[in-house]
């Protein structure tokens, strides 16, 4: 395998399709190339011969004598696939095709021949469909873009080959210096996993963005990011959602699990910063790649007027960053440089009279203080503070910041003046914004990120799974031409990964039915067993709460003539009878294995309206104890867990213990596609909880199962 | 006590909808009971035959609707009687429930051999009871004469008292009576009347439709009372479906996806009945405001559009205690068309 830094810092590139005519895509990437100040040797490829831009042409690959390690392939589409054969024979490393018109028009046999030719002989490709690379550290521009590119630490990585052009005339307006920018377009072989391996461990890239619109190979890409995060952030705009429908799942945990929603917990959990639109993204690039770490865990806010604090004390609670709020010390720290009127308390507010010297003190305080992380300061233009002093001194305070490695940044709200001076401060690279908002977001991603980096090294949890006793109760299912487990199955599952069930015996018949509502003790539960019957209430194939033999025999009738009615051709192979439990918070945990991502869990809010309430968080396994409990918290649900109304606090302990299992049974048994326990009934701390109902379906890949 | 033992050879020929008709004309203090209950309805651990609750609800009887019915499922009344038993509980029940009465109908199982491995099939319960059996034969005009000949040819009735046949859902009574009377009573069997079909009888109420498809009501449980006379599947854009002819209809409901806003806004600007929503997609809150303000009911049910439309095709469409309209049809119906004397004589 090609070793990537080549692709990023060749020591030759040849252009396929290299033109002395400027119009020609082929010329300007010679052109951009040479401009770039690229150092390494350079061999224009044109049949016609001749020279382009001073430079000899070579009229094929095999002329030109030294090796090659990349080529820009800029020839039209039906071209393609000879001159790469030619390429790879030749023993090019990498071959950038910029030509489009192949699978994003329909023509994927075209694309995958190109893929598997130069696949085997080793060479690696990029797009087709792409507008080449950028690479600083080269000082190359193989691409075809405006040309100019500013130097710098921001790496983008995009699907979109429009879309990353666009960008980097942005990163020039908003004066973001690029390290590299890369499009991948059609990714027949070398998608975002192998670029960030690159981007990854290279020191001048200190932010990485990425445009993804769609993931192929899931487990590759979470391993990628994962490593990528630990070193540096990836801002990633993710749009387009899968083919994937959710209405018509089997599972709850299917049908809520919208590929978007997965991703975008996968990403979190990986610690991947997610935008949602262009600005946001390039706003937390640029500070996330200038900015020191916080010094520690809660920030001031600094203002001139009440309002603008108000409202950036609300964004700090949106984009959770924890407000210093010691009032004793505030005043202790913050009142020889408040006026008596203003406040100390956080927001300090050093009222509309502030001026260059209040802010300069303020910020000084707030700079020494240890307890304080990182300032964000504010500032509504006044007559006593004019712009051409703010800039002077928002310049000076951000320079004593960076010198003591303490993050701070600025919004300020005003007049032209203040909008010229947030222009021009932004040449600087002072981190000022002209929105409340986006000043507390990009400090918010910055406390995010670092938490992140914080936690992620902890060991993930895992259980002991008896992998060959459950194969084989899928394998027996499966004989039978059945992919779901009946209840007694899935309980029996349940047993063997120790995850608590109630009591429960399967009756084939009315009489054996009256014996184990009597085995297990009144009042029972009754439940249709069913092949063809997945949402039992729907199809009135429950009864609850039955006290006696008489309301069992009953519901025995009601349930079995229920079930034939909604579904008249359904194979009942009985009745499932178990323990009533005590009812208590009902939740939901699903765990299925996900076509990109491999397996992933959910959590959520329980019971016959999960679907309706929507109230559930997902991750991709495995998982660290932390981010289970976070997973818990992310549901508007979990303060039922807590325990309301003057209710006792809820077994949490125990619902982790649950995720953990589930989380290793659909890890390890590759036979079972989706688990489901709906509901899983928690307890009040230390009673447990118990899986009420339990759904598993099996894979249908045979190869799953041996 | 005279007592008759109402049965039919098929489903859903109007057993039902004849008796209350029957009750109606007779005026007279009339007991009612459905010893195998096909109708089954359980709520609260309480279960019973809907017919049970309907003649209950209507003629106000003291008599709960559980005590109509001694089973539904075989299973159960394999389990808990023979022969014998489940005789003397008819006995018991049939002397309990006839108490004070001019007339005591018991109305037998979905067709005339159902039951009859529990003791329980419509020959048995007028041979246990005495009772005087009429047939209630409706389909095509060929199938009304197929199952009469039948009857007369093939269902054993010496030990048992016909009362007669009441033809029913009959398109053209005139025709009908001209064409085939005088082959039918050539076979010896008495034909008590012959009933007209009337669409009306074939509505649905969406509370009705909400109970059998097991729908969460998200709205205007006011109006659940509501008639479906014309059903209409929301598969197509909401300003395609405004064109289509039954679209316009009164009285209609739609079925579509709950993630349907355009057909939900079309059946709320065309006053539909109300609007079943499948696959358990909950529409966006402001849609729900929306028809809560103009009160049509939503039905959100999982199944897809398509088991739904099948679950409600099978749906028979029965009778309600609150249609006071067809009831009064029917009394008119059983007036002009049965000779009701028989029954009583």
């Amino acid at each position: 395998m090609n070793d990537i830094k080549l692709l990023f810092e060749p020591r030759s590139i040849a252009v396929v399709g290299a033109s002395k005519d400027p119009k020609k895509i082929g010329h300007t990437f010679i052109k951009n190339i040479l401009a770039s100040g690229y150092a390494g040797k350079l061999y224009p490829i044109n049949p016609a011969g001749g020279d382009v831009l001073g430079l000899q042409a070579y009229p094929d690959i095999n002329a030109i004598d030294g090796a090659v390690d990349m080529v820009c392939t800029t020839i039209p589409a039906r071209f393609v696939y000879d001159s790469v054969k030619a390429c790879a024979d030749r023993g090019v490393k990498y071959n950038v095709i910029i030509t489009s018109g192949f699978s994003e028009i329909g023509d994927i046999a075209t694309e995958r021949k190109i893929a598997d030719y130069a696949a085997s002989r080793g060479m690696r490709v990029v797009g087709p469909n792409v507008f080449g690379v950028y690479s600083a550290e080269a000082r190359m521009d193989a691409t075809f873009g405006p040309g100019g590119i500013m130097p710098g630490s921001v790496a983008i990585v995009t699907q979109s080959g429009a879309l990353g052009l666009a960008m980097i005339g942005k990163s020039k307006v908003e004066n973001i210096g690029l390290s590299a920018i890369v499009s991948i377009g059609n990714k027949c072989d070398i998608d975002e996993a192998d670029l960030l391996e690159y981007l990854t461990d290279q020191e001048r890239t200190r932010v990485i963005l990425m445009y993804i619109e769609g993931i192929k190979d899931g487990d590759r890409f979470i391993e990628a990011v994962k490593k990528a995060t630990k070193k540096k952030p990836v801002v990633v705009i993710k749009s387009g959602r899968s083919e994937r429908g959710a209405v018509a799942a089997a599972s709850h945990t299917g049908s809520l699990a919208g590929s978007d929603e997965i991703i975008d917990a996968i990403l979190r959990q990986n610690g991947v910063i997610r935008a949602d639109t262009i600005q946001q993204a390039f706003d937390w690039c640029k500070y996330l790649g200038n900015s020191p770490a916080p010094t520690g865990d809660q920030a001031v806010i600094i203002t001139n007027g009440g309002g603008i604090g108000v409202m950036a004390t609300d964004a700090c609670e949106k984009y959770d960053i924890e407000l210093y709020d010691d009032g004793k010390k505030l005043k202790e720290m913050f009142s020889p440089v408040t006026p008596s009127f203003g406040s100390t308390k956080n927001p300090i507010d050093i009222t509309g009279g502030a001026a260059g010297a209040e802010y300069n003190s303020a910020l000084s305080v707030a700079l020494d203080a240890k307890e304080i992380g990182a300032s964000i300061a504010l500032y509504c233009e006044t007559s006593t503070f004019l712009a051409a002093d703010l800039e002077k001194v928002l310049e000076q305070n951000h320079n004593s910041y960076e010198l003591k490695k303490k993050p701070l940044l600025f919004a300020i709200v005003g007049g032209e003046d203040i909008e010229n001076a947030i222009v021009k401060l932004g040449r600087k690279n002072v981190p000022v914004f002209g929105d409340v908002d986006e000043a507390v977001a990009c400090l918010g991603k910055l406390y995010w990120y670092h938490r992140y980096l914080r936690y992620h090294s902890e060991l993930y949890e895992d259980a002991a799974v008896p992998v060959a006793a459950i194969t084989e109760i899928c394998t027996n299912a499966i004989k039978q031409d059945r992919y779901f487990l009946l209840a007694h199955e899935a309980q029996k599952i349940m047993d063997l990964v120790g995850i608590p069930v109630p009591k429960s015996y399967i009756a084939r018949n009315l009489d054996e039915a009256i014996t184990c509502a009597e085995k297990c003790g009144y009042p029972v539960v009754m439940k249709v067993v069913s092949r063809d019957i997945i949402h039992k209430s729907d199809a009135g194939g429950v009864a609850l709460d039955l006290e006696d033999r008489n309301e069992v025999i009953d519901a025995y009738q009601a349930i079995m003539q229920s079930c034939r009615a909604y579904k008249h051709d359904a194979k009942i192979e009985g009745v499932e009878i178990a323990e009533m439990l005590k009812k208590e918070v009902e939740t939901i945990i699903g765990a299925r294995r996900d076509q990109t991502f491999g397996p992933v869990i959910m959590f959520g809010l329980g019971g016959i309206y999960v679907e309706v309430m929507k109230d559930v968080a997902f991750r991709a396994l495995p998982l660290s104890r932390r981010e289970i409990l976070n997973m818990i918290k992310e549901t508007r649900s979990y303060p039922l867990l807590l325990g309301v109304r003057g209710e006792e606090q809820k077994d949490i302990d125990a619902v982790i213990a649950v995720i953990i299992k589930l989380g290793a049974l659909i890890s390890k048994c590759p036979a079972i596609s989706d688990i489901e326990i709906n509901p899983l009934m928690v307890y009040e701390q230390n009673k447990g909880a118990k899986a009420v109902d339990v759904r598993i379906l099996l894979a249908k890949d045979e190869r799953s199962t041996t | 006590m005279n007592t008759i033992v109402v049965t039919s050879l098929r489903n859903s020929t109007g057993k039902t909808s004849t008796i209350v008709g029957l009750v109606e004309t007779l005026q007279k203090q009339v007991g009612y009971m459905k010893p195998l209950g096909d109708r089954l309805l359980y709520s609260k651990k309480r279960l019973w035959d809907y017919d049970a609750a309907l003649m209950t609800g209507l003629y106000s009887m003291k008599v709960q609707p559980d005590d109509m019915s001694i089973g539904f499922d075989h299973s159960k009344l394999r389990f808990m009687y023979n022969q014998d038993t489940i005789r003397a509980k008819l006995s018991e029940m049939a002397e309990t429930l006839g108490a004070g009465r001019d007339l005591l109908i018991v109305e037998a199982g979905k067709s005339i051999s159902y039951g009859t491995s529990v003791h329980l099939d419509a020959l048995s319960l007028a041979q246990y009871l005495g009772g005087k059996v009429v047939f209630v034969i409706s389909g095509d005009d060929d199938t009304i004469l197929d199952d009469i000949m039948f009857v007369r040819r093939s269902v054993d009735m010496k030990d048992i008292r016909v009362a007669g046949i009441i033809v029913n859902k009959v398109h053209n009574v005139d025709d009908f009576k001209e064409t085939y009377l005088p082959e039918i009573r050539q076979t010896g069997l008495n034909v008590l009347g012959v009933l007209p079909y009337q669409s009306e009888l074939t509505y649905f109420s969406l509370r009705y439709l909400a109970d059998k498809l097991f729908a969460k009501v998200l709205n205007a449980e006011a109006n659940l009372d509501r008639k479906v006379k014309n059903i209409f599947i929301g598969a197509m854009s909401g300003n395609v479906a405004v064109q289509k002819p039954l679209f316009k209809k009164e009285d209609k409901l739609i079925i579509t996806g709950g993630d349907r806003s355009d057909m939900i806004l079309a059946a709320l600007n065309h006053n539909a009945a109300g609007i079943i929503l499948t696959n358990n997609i909950l529409p966006p809150s402001n849609i729900i405001a929306k028809a809560e303000e103009s009160g049509m009911p939503m039905l959100l049910v999982t199944p897809d559009t398509y088991q739904v439309a099948r679950q409600i095709d099978r749906l028979e469409p029965l009778l309600t205690r609150e249609a006071a309209d067809k009831v009064d049809l029917l009394k008119n119906m059983v007036k002009a068309h049965v000779n009701i004397d028989v029954l009583l004589a």
